[in-house]
């Protein structure tokens, strides 16, 4: 159960471990993309960590980086083209981002250092709670830029019919804001844990 | 990790396996997904074109004509250079949404439709709206090409065509519009560049000065192709 839970608070990809900030602060600027963006990376995480579990024992330790990129290629690739038939609003949206997943250093980082040296169903769970705090992260910060920034939530109105949002949150310095406002909310919380015993 | 003795053909022929598995797999997920994928792409293609077609005048895909500029009228995509598609209010030409693309923009191509309307005369000739169908442009630079295309021209929180590129189409005069692509200082007949991305915003300028003047230069024989359908109908 560790497997899965750790991702979620303890090593939060997104708001402890700080990976994949790129596509993070570019897909984030509404709630519906950032969980397109979650649901597709849960997807990539528990598929690839499965596969490269299943051919820890096969695949040689000199090409494995090879290895991993060709398994973690392929579902990004599924993902992409399901994407593109079924969502092809959320495929629009994210664009570039939905291929650069191949290269996210959350997906390469927990093949290197868990699914090749644990067995399946660890990696498995391992997978799916990295990929819920993904997923929480992009939620957390696409929502409070949407909401400040676009005064929309799931372009729902929140504010009436003529708000004045703070466009700023929706550009890129609002994602730097709103992040760092985020990891010191987190942070608050963990030292007031740590502190009460 | 297999820690073994390992050879490098046997890395080898392990990375080729899993590659070729993966192969397979892809294949079958392509196939099955690219019927779907086309027809989206269809779907999409016909709501861009109800957009640039101007108001009241109800787009008719089906009567699509394929188009190629040196040959004129030709029967299949492959062959056309352009694809018309008629829009008509009360059984009358009222606008003609050209599909076209430009080939050589900063990252690959991009594929637009220009809403034309006015088509009595070609000195009356004027744009409606442009679209981007298609492109590969640099996020947050030369994809910018496409930024604000979704809304209508009026409800944009801009009309200054630096912010909303789509704007330097939008309801002007063929006759007098120059397509000059400038970064600073243009006019309402010029281009406004994207910041940054010039090649991309020339690309674009190109390809629709292109396909308007080649509308322009033959557009009593294009609007006839029309009115024989319908008449044919």
């Amino acid at each position: 159960m560790n497997e899965l839970v750790k991702g979620i608070w303890k090593e939060n990809p997104i708001l402890r471990l700080l990976l994949g900030m790129c596509p993070m602060l570019a897909v984030t600027t509404a709630a519906s993309n950032a969980i397109g963006m979650g649901l597709s990376v849960i997807f990539v995480l528990v598929s690839a960590n499965v596969t490269i579990s299943l051919l820890r024992n096969v695949i040689p330790s000199k090409t494995r980086l090879p290895c991993f990129i060709v398994v973690i290629a392929t579902f990004v690739t599924i993902v992409d083209l399901v994407l593109n038939a079924f969502f092809p609003d959320i495929y629009s949206a994210l664009g570039i981002f939905i291929p650069l997943i191949v290269v996210n250093c959350i997906i390469l980082g927990r093949a290197e250092a868990f699914a090749s040296k644990h067995p399946v169903l660890e990696s498995a769970l391992d997978g799916l709670g990295m990929g819920i705090g993904a997923l929480l992260g992009f939620f957390l910060l696409a929502a409070v830029r949407e909401i400040l920034g676009n005064g929309t939530l799931f372009d729902v109105k929140l504010f009436g019919e003529d708000p004045t949002p703070a466009l700023v949150f929706i550009l890129p310095p609002g994602a730097f804001i709103s992040l760092g406002f985020l990891i010191a909310g987190m942070n608050a919380i963990e030292a007031r844990r740590k502190a009460n015993g | 990790m297999a820690e073994k003795k390992e050879t490098d053909l046997q890395a080898i022929l392990v990375i080729v396996a899993i590659a070729t598995v993966c192969a397979g797999g892809l294949a079958l997920v392509k196939a099955a997904t690219a019927d779907r994928i086309e027809q989206t792409k269809l779907a999409a293609e016909k709501g861009a074109v109800g957009k640039v077609l101007p108001p009241n005048c109800e787009a008719d895909t089906e009567k699509k004509v394929f188009w190629n500029k040196e040959t004129g009228v030709v029967k299949s995509e492959a062959e056309a250079t352009q694809i018309f598609y008629p829009g008509f209010a009360d059984g009358k030409l009222c606008g003609l949404a050209v599909k076209t693309r430009a080939e050589r923009a900063y990252s690959g191509k991009i594929v637009m439709l220009i809403g034309l309307k006015q088509l009595e005369q070609p000195e009356m000739l004027k744009m409606h709206r442009l679209y981007v169908l298609e492109q590969t442009e640099t996020p947050g630079l030369g994809a910018k090409v496409a930024d604000g295309q979704s809304i209508d021209p009026d409800q944009l929180p801009s009309k200054d065509p630096k912010k909303f590129f789509c704007m330097n189409f939008y309801d002007k005069e063929l006759s007098k519009f120059t397509f000059d692509v400038k970064q600073t200082g243009y006019s309402e007949n010029d281009v406004a560049a994207i910041t940054a991305s010039t090649i991309t915003s020339k690309a674009v300028a190109v390809a629709v000065k292109e396909a308007t003047e080649m509308v322009r230069g033959k557009l009593p024989e294009i609007t006839a192709l029309f009115e024989q359908q319908t008449a044919q109908k």
